[in-house]
């Protein structure tokens, strides 16, 4: 590369005028970045991509999604059809049975011991095992474990067994996750956009504004669940919405609360003095500068909140004032499975495992997405 | 402070009242009545108890006179259904002290090993431990109570005969104190869970701030470190969480007691409710929203005194 | 912050201390009962004669005042522990009930040509648990307490309308706290003659055994007039009697010891009871437990002699020898709201002909394991307590059932299809309404299903509504002044299972606490009849009135009768009974029986 020098020989004869600046038309700009512009949502989208626990949280969540929507009709039955011959079945999954787990056997205890043999009680084959022979009052007593299906003469097979009406819980169960996460978001949702407009401008305006909404969400904060959903219930009829508006009538205040304090942390730092000082408007201040404050606070919680919700409404169905029947959700079958916790253990299991799950995957969930969120670990890393 | 804090009990007199008089006319107003004829009941005599009690007046009428005996006599009324004649502070008097023992005896347990668990995974973040607490922590809130309960009750119980099978209140002190390990474990599962879980997020955070930086620096250990200052500041949060704990102990829990047949709090409100009656359920109504009221009350209060960051109320 | 925790602590302690104490106050005073308790467990089977029958009972006991009383768990302590004029008594041989006096020494004496007055003579050397002597002027003192004007006690009117009604007790009862014209003590219809004689005068003629099986019934409870008198308030319009031990004085049977509210009874045999003798054991406890699968696990660890089976356990122990069986005092019925202005169908007795033979029963039965039923009048009234005779053992009341339950779907389809037909509808939609309980559900979930497949998903629909038990009981009866109120729903009634023409009532077109809005001047006049009537103790009088009037009501279809329900109970095998067989009024009699060596 040759550098001009007007010295050099070999440029003494050309004329001056000749020259000019490169640049002369043209404003200078730095180089443009070789690489995409990473905004907020996408640089929390790559936050969280790295935690390798709330991925799989999610992709549990999106598979019990998949299931709550297409699991019922994966096999013939209907969540509402009655087998009453057929019912408290154990589960029977053939994939597994060769395993002797789910293969539809069963201990009936408190036979009597004569009855052994009799085909009338026992139909061929039903038999497995004798336990436990005792004797109460004279009688000989066994307990007998049984291929179940074969005992009661039952030709269906239900995956995870029958109800006390003889229904397949495996329809029911999957029915009732979807009802259930239905419940469970619709009043998340809800309690978060009510809780959040009404804890910025109650955290934000302090003082007596402050006071007055506080006071408004103890009044309401003081009111027992039941009394609230009684009341709905009576006027509504018992059903889904009276449901979510019970969870979201006293949801939204824990939301409102958590806001409010974020507020209450971050509305006298310099930032937002500052941001006041040059003349942002009120609004401006609450959303944009210290609103994303609370969001980390507020995923985290609101996906807390969606198995809590479950969770509640299976208090409420442990009361008795659920959804209405025959319509199947998380909390009736737990309710209904724990009325028979020590006769057929399964009934519970299942619904137990699913709600534990969800509670789970929700849980590391809403981890991931807080770190993902939070505005403080934000560059850093 | 002072002068903030008798505001603050003034604005909870005007609170509970302001509860007082839509639990009376909510309640009042739900459907079904308290005295209802039927079988050796007349209508006559319906007649005459709701005279008695002025149920025949219309609503505002009743309310004032609610108010009245409230303000002449101290009078709340009595249990109409469930525990009839007996003044209604009277009916909750008798179950408040056994709920209030075996929660807080629950919470004496369950607070050190929430703390313990949750030091522990905070400090040992993203190791086996930590993934040990944090499975332990999820599977205490996420397994429903009442087969915490019934598996507690069923295997410790019933099969290895350990404990007695139901809270016994009326038994010799030694059996009383054994019958009351289960319900007070199974009681223990939530608060455990949720310290350690709240503790263990608060902690990691104030481990990764930059006074903890500063502490190093200066030339602290690790230990001391964490202890002095780690721990501290990840206790103020925990105020909104332990605080209710305590506070709540009184409402007792309805799935744990009806296993344990402990005759608590737990069911009353639920049962008072559905046997429509109606004085008793204002005076729960009232007795759960005034320590609703405390507990937020006493959180801010802390607050106020442990951080001083937080000025309570302070104008934008 | 220390500080501030310190005090936190310091104020739990206290707390905790205190409730200590008053626990601890506790079980010192029951100590003794806590001791042989526990060494009962084990050890009862080795007691001979004596020990104490320990079980559990699900519902809470509010009160037992018997003039406030409502459930039955409540009246049976209060019978276990205080005394009536006449009681029902195992027999000798352990096969029936007998009707006989507790405090009276026999039955009453008619007194006029008409039976409306009845003398009625006591034990002597009665005695309450105090010392105090208990005779006529308790009696007299509990009638005027029971029917006391100011203080309005719910059970006043078993004294006037019951089975007997007493002259001017509703008067005397009702005048209010304030009455402008009083109506004074001395014009109701109860008197002492001495010390040991009463005289009631009823406003109808009556037999000795109507007089006898009144002052049987549950309200008609002896109370302590010094412990009554102390519980009193200053305005005497409330009153603490039977809320606590203390608060309680016993005469019956047994002493209550103590109570620990929704937690344990501890009684004691009393020495001075009048048939001390018939008592064998030395005491009882009944501990409240209302979780069923708990109250089975205290039994198989033999803590308990005795517990009612949960419907899942029923069939657990189905072949268990141990299991005793003990049907229900009621049907279990659908009642239709035929008035409802929003439903014509429900008035049509087509459709409810088609609801009638379109009910399952067997099916429905076997969830619970009950009995079905197609029928009013249980099979546990008797139609004749002298006989014992059973109103379904009779040909009138075999006459009036119906053969497979009266399920037939295809008779079913045809009404349906009628009905329809006359009301112009193309498809009907129902609500039904149930109590939030686990039995109420299953069944009503099964109608949903199986009336819903029987007559076609386009054409029947059938809406659940579930609440409270209480709220559906209020709602049901509102068709009076709402008859939109409510449109299906279950019920039971039990009424006087010795008097089966009374527990018709509840049919009746005056009855006040109806659930079916059915009239029938047929049906008053049997009613009317049977119970007051000249001729209605001669035989056959009665069964004739009670076929015809359950006829009446299946007839017309005013409800669909589904069930009838059967408890199962589990007897440890160290406890014989008194009784070979359950008999109606006394069960199985659980006090008259004793431990085995």
């Amino acid at each position: 590369m040759k550098i001009f020098d007007p010295n050099l020989p070999e440029y003494k004869d050309i004329p001056k005028e000749k020259l000019k600046l490169v640049q002369m038309d043209q404003k200078l700009y730095d180089a443009k970045f070789e690489t995409e512009p990473i905004g907020f949502f996408k640089d929390v989208m790559l936050r969280f991509s790295k935690n390798r626990a709330s991925v799989i949280a999610f992709i549990i969540i999106c598979v019990i999604i998949f299931f709550a929507v297409f699991g019922p009709s994966m096999n013939k039955y209907k969540f509402d059809e009655q087998f009453t011959e057929y019912v408290d079945m154990p589960p029977k999954i053939p994939l597994l049975a060769p395993l002797g787990i789910f293969d539809g056997s069963r201990i009936i205890e408190n036979r009597r011991a004569d009855l052994i043999g009799n085909e009338e009680y026992y139909p061929e084959g039903s038999v497995l095992n004798v336990l436990n022979e005792r004797e109460i009052n004279g009688v000989k007593m066994v307990d007998v474990e049984v291929d179940y299906y074969k005992y009661i003469g039952c030709e269906e097979v239900f995956w995870f067994g029958s109800d006390y009406l003889g229904r397949d819980l495996w329809t029911r169960l999957w029915r009732g996750a979807r009802v259930s996460l239905i419940i469970a978001l619709v009043s998340v949702a809800c309690n978060v956009f009510i809780g959040v407009v009404y804890g910025s401008i109650s955290g934000y305006y302090g003082g007596t504004v402050d006071i007055i909404m506080m006071r408004i969400t103890e009044i309401i904060n003081a009111f027992p669940r039941i009394v609230i959903l009684t009341l709905f219930i009576m006027v509504a009829g018992t059903g889904m919405f009276s449901i979510i508006m019970a969870l979201v009538i006293k949801g939204w205040v824990g939301t409102a609360r958590t806001v409010r304090s974020q507020f209450f942390r971050y509305k006298n730092r310099e930032y937002v003095l500052a941001a006041r000082t040059l003349g942002v408007k009120d609004l401006s201040l609450i959303f944009r500068h210290i609103l994303p404050n609370a969001i980390g606070p507020t995923i985290t919680a609101s996906m807390i909140a969606v198995p809590s919700a479950i969770f509640s409404e299976s208090f409420l169905a442990y009361i008795g004032l659920g959804l209405q029947a025959p319509e199947p959700s998380i909390g009736v079958l737990l309710s209904q499975g724990q009325k028979v916790l020590l006769h057929f253990p399964t009934q519970v299991l299942f619904p137990g495992i699913l709600i534990s799950v969800l509670m789970i995957a929700f849980n590391l969930f809403a981890d991931g997405l807080r770190d993902a969120f939070d505005p403080t670990l934000r560059g850093a890393s | 402070m002072g002068k903030y804090l008798i505001e603050r009990i003034l604005a909870m007199i005007l609170t509970l009242f302001i509860i007082m008089s839509i639990a009376f006319l909510v309640v009042r107003l739900m459907p079904g009545s308290v005295y209802e004829a039927g079988g050796d009941v007349s209508d006559q005599i319906v007649a005459a108890l709701n005279q008695k009690y002025h149920f025949d007046k219309p609503i505002i009428v009743q309310y004032g006179y609610y108010l009245k005996n409230i303000i002449l006599h101290w009078d709340w009324g009595v249990s109409l259904t469930m525990v009839p004649n007996v003044a209604v502070f009277d009916v909750l008097k008798d179950k408040i002290p056994v709920t209030v023992q075996l929660n807080l005896l629950s919470l004496f347990i369950a607070l050190p090993i929430g703390f313990a668990a949750g030091t522990a995974a905070a400090i040992k973040k993203n190791t086996i431990v930590d993934h040990a607490i944090s499975f332990m922590v999820v599977v205490f809130i996420s397994v429903p109570s009442f087969i915490f309960a019934s598996l507690l009750q069923y295997f410790l119980a019933f099969k290895l005969d350990l404990f007695p099978i139901i809270y016994s209140p009326t038994a010799s002190p030694g059996i009383k104190a054994l019958s009351m390990v289960l319900p007070i474990a199974a009681l223990a599962f939530g608060p455990i869970a949720r310290v350690a879980r709240h503790l263990r997020a608060e902690l990691s955070e104030a481990m990764n701030s930059e006074f903890m930086l500063l502490a190093t620096t200066k030339g602290l250990t690790y230990k001391q470190a964490t202890i002095r200052h780690a721990m501290r500041n990840a206790m103020f949060p925990l105020v909104h969480i332990i605080v209710p704990m305590f506070t709540n102990i009184m409402g007792g829990s309805l799935v744990v007691e009806s296993i344990f047949s402990v005759p608590g709090m737990g069911g009353l409100m639920i049962n008072s409710i559905n046997a429509n009656d109606h004085m008793l359920t204002v005076a729960i109504l009232l007795f759960y929203s005034m320590i609703s009221l405390v507990t937020v009350l006493i959180v801010d209060i802390l607050y106020g005194i442990i951080d001083p960051r937080v000025r309570i109320g302070g104008k934008k | 912050m220390k500080r501030t925790l310190s005090l936190l602590l310091a104020l739990c302690f206290m707390t905790l201390s205190m409730s200590g104490c008053k626990d601890e106050g506790n079980t010192s005073s029951e100590n003794p009962s806590a001791a042989s308790e526990s060494s009962a467990s084990g050890e009862a089977a080795k007691i001979e004669n004596g020990g104490i029958l320990k079980n559990a009972t699900g519902g809470k006991i509010g009160t037992i005042n018997p003039f406030v009383y409502k459930l039955a768990g409540e009246s049976e302590v209060a019978q276990l522990t205080s005394m009536k004029l006449y009681a029902f008594f195992p027999s000798e041989d352990g096969t029936t009930f007998e009707l006989k006096g507790e405090a009276a020494s026999e039955p009453p004496i008619k007194m006029d040509e008409e039976g409306k007055v009845w003398q009625i003579k006591l034990h002597d050397n009665m005695k309450w648990a105090n010392g105090d002597v208990l005779n006529a002027d308790d009696f007299m003192y509990t009638w005027k307490m029971c029917l006391d004007p100011v203080m309005v006690n719910s059970s006043a009117g078993n004294l006037f309308s019951d089975f007997i009604n007493i002259k001017g007790a509703e008067e005397y009862a009702l005048q209010g706290a304030n009455p402008a014209a009083p109506v004074s003590w001395e014009s109701v219809g109860l008197k002492k003659i001495d010390d040991l004689t009463l005289e009631v005068t009823a406003m109808e003629p009556h037999d000795a055994q109507e007089v006898m099986m009144h002052f049987a019934n549950v309200y008609n409870v002896v109370v302590h007039d010094g412990t009554y008198e102390k519980c009193m308030n200053e305005d005497k319009t409330e009153n603490l009697y039977g809320t606590s031990a203390e608060n309680y004085m016993s005469c019956g049977k047994f002493i209550l010891e103590s109570w620990v509210r929704d937690a344990e009874f501890v009684y004691k045999k009393n020495p001075d009871y009048v048939y001390a003798d018939s008592i064998k054991v030395d005491g009882k406890t009944t501990k409240v437990v209302s979780d069923a699968g708990t109250r089975m696990q205290l039994f198989e660890k033999g803590e308990l002699d005795y517990i009612s089976l949960s419907a899942q356990d029923k069939k657990k122990y189905e072949q268990d020898p141990r299991t005793l069986l003990s049907p229900a005092n009621s049907v279990v019925h659908v009642c239709i709201n035929t008035v409802n202005p929003q439903q014509p169908i429900l008035a049509n007795i087509n459709f409810r002909k088609a609801l009638y033979y379109g009910t399952d029963r067997k099916t429905i039965a076997k969830f619970d394991v009950s009995k079905p039923a197609n029928y009013m009048v249980p099979t546990t009234h008797v139609i004749d307590s002298t006989t014992g005779k059973l109103f379904r053992d009779t040909d009138a009341g075999k006459a009036n059932i119906e053969p497979d339950f009266s399920y037939n779907p295809e008779k079913a389809v045809e009404y349906f299809n009628k009905a329809l037909e006359e009301e112009g509808l193309k498809s009907v939609t129902i609500r039904f309404s149930y109590a939030d309980s686990e039995t109420a559900r299953v069944r009503t979930e099964f109608l949903q299903k199986s009336w819903t497949e029987l007559f076609g998903k386009d054409r029947f629909t059938l809406k659940l509504e579930a609440m409270p038990t209480k709220q559906l009981s209020d709602l049901r009866k509102k068709w009076k002044t709402d008859p939109a109120c409510y449109e299906l729903s279950w019920s039971s009634w039990s009424g006087a299972d010795t008097a089966p023409w009374n527990a018709l009532k509840f049919w009746k077109s005056d009855h006040p606490t109806k659930n079916e809005p059915f009239m029938s001047e047929e049906y008053d006049a049997l009613f009317d009849r049977a119970n007051y009537g000249e001729d209605r103790f001669q035989p056959g009088v009665r069964e004739e009135c009670v076929a015809k009037m359950e006829k009446i009501l299946l007839d017309n279809v005013v409800m669909i009768p589904v069930l009838q329900g059967q408890d199962a109970i589990l007897k440890n095998e160290h406890y014989d009974l008194h009784m070979k067989n359950w008999a109606n009024k006394i069960g199985y009699a659980w006090e008259f029986g004793h431990f085995n060596s």
